[in-house]
């Protein structure tokens, strides 16, 4: 019979090796990782515990011949206590405990995992160790999968320090190719504040230039080059621009740089390149969220002190830290942003050249950014790129003039030959920018095509008998008449079709009632039933065009072939608004038109 | 009908074409909608109508018009601005050379939604006529059969026959079985769950979002399993459980399709506890409301502006209250029929013309 009672939870011991050293990481390679840093917490605890004034060197050593990856410091070593307590017990991070004990918080090392990386990469791991505390002493620690280990201590053979030896599996013999052993490390360590050693390398493989470590009294051009160099190195695909230093502050403990890239792409990729790194030690180059979502055209290098790996080290916990982190570099770059435009003209004209359309999308999602950068970025026009205030300046109603179609119809031609830039609210981000403005700013917009036209075409009253000539001959249309006056003056007539009027045609149309439904038909007619239609189309005539001016001065026929020639140029031209129940045809005007033209030629 | 079908054929097409442009955008439009990011949807439509124009691609101009009524009708309630897009897309979707289009079917939807959300009791006979007879025309397999499903029980429970909603569920359920189509769909479940809510069978409503695999859904859709959730919680008096569910208003900014169960979440709550009307919840309600009124979402902003106000009221503020009071006043000639309207105005003045909660 079962008895109830506290029982101990049981650990299948192979099961969570197993787990812990294949299943952690995404991959193996991430062993040079470990190893290394473990080497460098060696040193680090060298230099807090005992009077170490050395430099702390570390050596990575392929031999592809024997098929064996060797990791040797000169650091602290292990006792053969501490081998038990530390190497052979999973989970003990003695380097944890080191930075919550001493303050230390130059270690790296955080849940005491690393080591058991070796176990998927090698048939056998050797540990070597001298530990400062007994430099007469060399333990030896001897392990084939992790289950199991040998541990001798014997008089000194070596001085202080560690060497860790992986026979390495078949599987991942390239781990002893000297190359790719130089490219890895490279990678991983080119930020540990510590030279490492490739194979017989006599310089440390970590000697490229960190901006932010530079000292004081370097020349700004040599930081500006090392800060492009250093960019370009991690962002792989892009040139940059222009490089930004991350400001170090208190709160957020963060060094870095931020960059822009010289690259050509559409407006809404996502081309952000972040590489993180924990203490010096690389933990990924996937960590774009720590960029804003609209900066797609930047890179960003970071190190921190107060990010949080996850258990694997291959990526940051997301906590509070993480975000504080992500404000901080969001801020840095908008900053920047603004300062480049206010203060670098040529580089912020080559920003703008790139990434202006991209800005302007990231306005719709940062009112931060909109706020401080809506007044220098560029709308694009039919005059060319220009700012909204350049734009408003150019017209004599202050409003942007926004066109929804690259192919217009007279309203873009009678906007454009007043000058009047139009905006192409086409094009990405631009009316939805523009909506901003208008919301945010107070701007006016007016969208061509919409009820907005008939202020391009102002009403103007001349004397009696023009009026009375041009009412008599321009009757018969379908349409309003209007006289107006407006550019360019070569057009002596335009024909709009009421836009309102053209959408109820449509939704009345038998066409429409055989293909929708009956209810459905009925609620979209609601709509139209409310519009305000007052002409179904407007002719507006214009009298700053030659023929219209000197109407009344021609004779009474001849006033009305010219009103018929007119009539059926301009509904000619704009055969593109009719609507299909208008009884005029292409074919009939042009008839029309040659009628008219015909009997102008024969009219003395 | 697969009515995605021949968007994936017409991406291939126009890649082939060496139009990566408009292939982009056709292929990333839903997705911004279905991911919440509504900014994206209003960034890229222009250029994309522009383009699918420039190379006479009709059925891809509806298709990303449509998709920008169900970002800003469907999700962000701007019906006001929108009827008019709504009304002409309807018309040339239904042209004789673009009736063809499966997604003319859709824009129905779009069509019928812009009126529900100006106001839902007001235009319910036009809007169930609408969905029955375009329900009739297409059959379960239809991808738009769930979309206008969901706007009928959504009609229906506009004007407050929750039982019949359940069992206008329980028909689509079957149809939809018939089908095949077994897996729950998100929206028709939170319909569901709000008609259970009403009917204060709160174990059912319960039930209902379970059927739901919340990690599988989009983005918008987890937002609004959430807020309902949050909502059962409420009615069922456990308050604290419901605020941790309720998604913070700084995530729903665009979802105006949630702010009503926000606001009635928040207003619960400060029934039993006033320490919940902080200025920063006291200012989000009246953003939502203020929005709501901007958008046209008329029916909407009445019945917040009575929670509101009577928030307001409670939390000492009787100015507020009294602004919120004249939003309901201004929003009801516009409304499309009393349908108690007037009742509800009257209540919310009495109170605030009493000694202060």
């Amino acid at each position: 019979m079962e008895t109830s009672g506290i029982h101990r939870t049981q650990v299948d011991l192979d099961g969570l090796l197993e787990v812990l050293s294949r299943n952690l990481y995404s991959t193996p390679i991430v062993v040079v990782r470990e190893l290394i840093q473990n080497a460098h917490d060696a040193c680090i605890r060298r230099r807090s515990e005992s009077n170490w004034d050395d430099e702390p060197s570390i050596q990575v050593i392929s031999n592809a011949h024997r098929n064996t990856l060797t990791i040797t410091d000169n650091g602290s070593g292990l006792t053969r206590d501490e081998i038990v307590e530390f190497l052979a017990t999973i989970g003990t991070g003695y380097t944890r405990k080191l930075r919550k004990s001493s303050l230390n918080q130059d270690a790296i090392g955080y849940f005491g995992l690393g080591f058991l990386t070796a176990y998927v990469v090698a048939s056998k791991v050797e540990f070597i160790t001298t530990s400062f505390q007994q430099p007469n002493q060399t333990s030896r620690f001897v392990s084939k999968g992790g289950k199991q280990y040998h541990l001798t201590t014997e008089a000194a053979e070596n001085s202080v320090g560690s060497s860790v030896v992986l026979h390495l599996l078949d599987d991942h013999a390239r781990l002893a190719d000297s190359d790719y052993l130089h490219h890895l490390v490279s990678r991983y360590c080119c930020l540990l504040p510590m030279n490492v050693y490739v194979d017989d390398t006599k310089d440390p493989v970590n000697n490229t230039p960190i901006p932010w470590r530079q000292q004081a009294d370097t020349s700004e051009l040599r930081k500006h080059r090392i800060s492009l160099d250093f960019a370009k190195l991690f962002d792989g695909q892009f040139e940059p621009i222009i490089t930004i230093p991350i400001p170090y502050d208190e709160n957020v403990k963060i060094n870095g740089l931020i960059w822009i890239q010289d690259g050509s792409f559409y407006s809404n990729s996502d081309n952000r390149r972040v590489s993180a790194f924990i203490r010096h030690m690389h933990i990924t180059d996937d960590a774009k969220e720590l960029l804003p979502n609209w900066a797609g055209f930047a890179g960003c290098v970071i190190d921190s002190h107060c990010l949080v790996p996850t258990a694997s080290r291959e990526t940051i916990q997301k906590d509070d830290a993480y975000e504080i982190v992500r404000t901080h570099v969001r801020n840095t770059l908008i900053d920047a942003l603004v300062k480049i435009a206010a203060e670098r003209g040529a580089t912020w004209r080559r920003l703008q050249s790139r990434h202006n359309q991209s800005l302007l999308g990231a306005c719709l999602t940062d009112d931060q950014l909109f706020d401080e950068m809506h007044d220098v970025l560029e709308l694009p026009t039919s005059a060319g790129d220009m700012t909204a205030d350049e734009i408003v300046r150019r017209t004599a109603e202050s409003k942007l003039t926004i066109a929804m179609e690259q192919k217009g119809g007279f309203e873009q031609l009678v906007a454009k030959s007043t000058g009047t830039p139009l905006v192409y609210g086409f094009r990405y981000a631009v009316m939805a920018f523009c909506r901003e403005l208008v919301k945010h700013k107070g701007v006016s917009i007016r969208t061509l095509g919409g009820e907005d036209d008939a202020s391009l075409f102002p009403v103007f009253t001349p004397n009696e008998e023009l009026t009375r000539a041009l009412s008599k001959h321009f009757a018969g249309i379908d349409a309003k008449l209007v006289i107006s006056k407006f550019t360019p003056t070569s057009l002596p007539a335009i024909y709009v079709l009421d836009q309102d009027a053209l959408l109820k045609h449509r939704l009345e149309s038998d066409e429409l009632d055989r293909a929708v439904g009956s209810a459905t038909i009925a609620l979209a007619r609601s709509f139209t039933q409310n519009l305000q239609i007052e002409h179904e189309a407007y002719f507006y005539v214009n009298a700053n065009n030659g023929l219209i001016k000197n109407f009344h001065q021609f004779s009474d026929e001849k006033q009305q072939l010219v009103a018929h020639s007119i009539v059926a140029i301009t509904k000619l031209l704009s055969n593109d608004n009719l609507s299909g129940n208008d009884s005029d045809s292409v074919e009939s005007m042009l008839e029309g038109l040659t009628t008219s033209l015909k009997s102008l030629a024969e009219t003395g | 009908m697969d009515v995605w079908d021949w968007v994936f054929d017409k991406e291939y097409e126009l890649r082939d074409a060496g139009h990566d442009r408009l292939a982009d955008l056709v292929d990333k439009m839903p997705g911004y909608v279905m991911d919440n990011d509504h900014e994206q949807v209003d960034a890229h439509i222009d250029e994309a109508i522009q383009l699918a124009r420039e190379l006479k691609q009709p059925w891809v101009e509806i298709f990303v018009r449509h998709w920008r009524l169900q970002s800003k009708v469907l999700h962000r309630q701007e019906s006001k601005e929108m009827l008019r897009e709504a009304v002409e897309l309807l018309e040339f979707s239904h042209r004789p050379e673009h009736i063809d289009c499966p997604q003319s079917v859709c824009v129905v939807q779009d069509l019928a939604a812009c009126y529900g959300v100006t106001d839902g009791p007001g235009y319910f006979k036009e809007r169930m006529q609408v969905y029955e007879e375009t329900l009739n025309r297409i059959t379960p397999q239809w991808s738009c059969f769930t979309c206008l499903s969901v706007e009928c029980i959504s009609a229906l429970c506009d004007i407050g026959d929750y039982e019949g909603a359940l069992k206008k569920l329980d028909d689509i359920d079957r149809e939809l079985e018939q089908c095949g189509e077994n897996d729950p769909s998100a929206e028709l479940e939170t319909k569901r769950t709000l008609a259970l809510v009403r009917m204060k069978k709160f174990d059912q409503a319960h039930r209902a979002l379970d059927k739901i695999n919340f990690e599988h859904e989009d983005p918008v859709f987890q937002l609004s399993i959430l807020a309902y959730r949050a909502l059962i919680l409420a009615h069922e008096g456990k308050l604290q459980e419901a605020m941790l569910t309720l998604p913070a208003h700084t995530e729903i900014t665009q979802n105006c399709e949630l702010h009503a169960i926000w606001i009635e979440v928040v207003n619960m709550h400060s029934q039993h506890d006033k320490a919940i009307l902080t200025t920063e919840n006291l200012s989000a309600c009246k953003r939502m409301l203020n929005l709501a009124e901007q958008r046209g979402a008329n029916r909407t902003t009445l019945l917040m502006g009575a929670l509101v106000s009577r928030m307001f009221n409670r939390s000492g503020d009787p100015h507020s209250a009294q602004k919120a009071l004249d939003t309901m006043k201004r929003i009801q000639p516009l409304l499309r029929g009393d349908h108690g309207a007037a009742a509800i105005i009257d209540k919310v003045a009495a109170e605030l013309s009493a000694e202060p909660t």
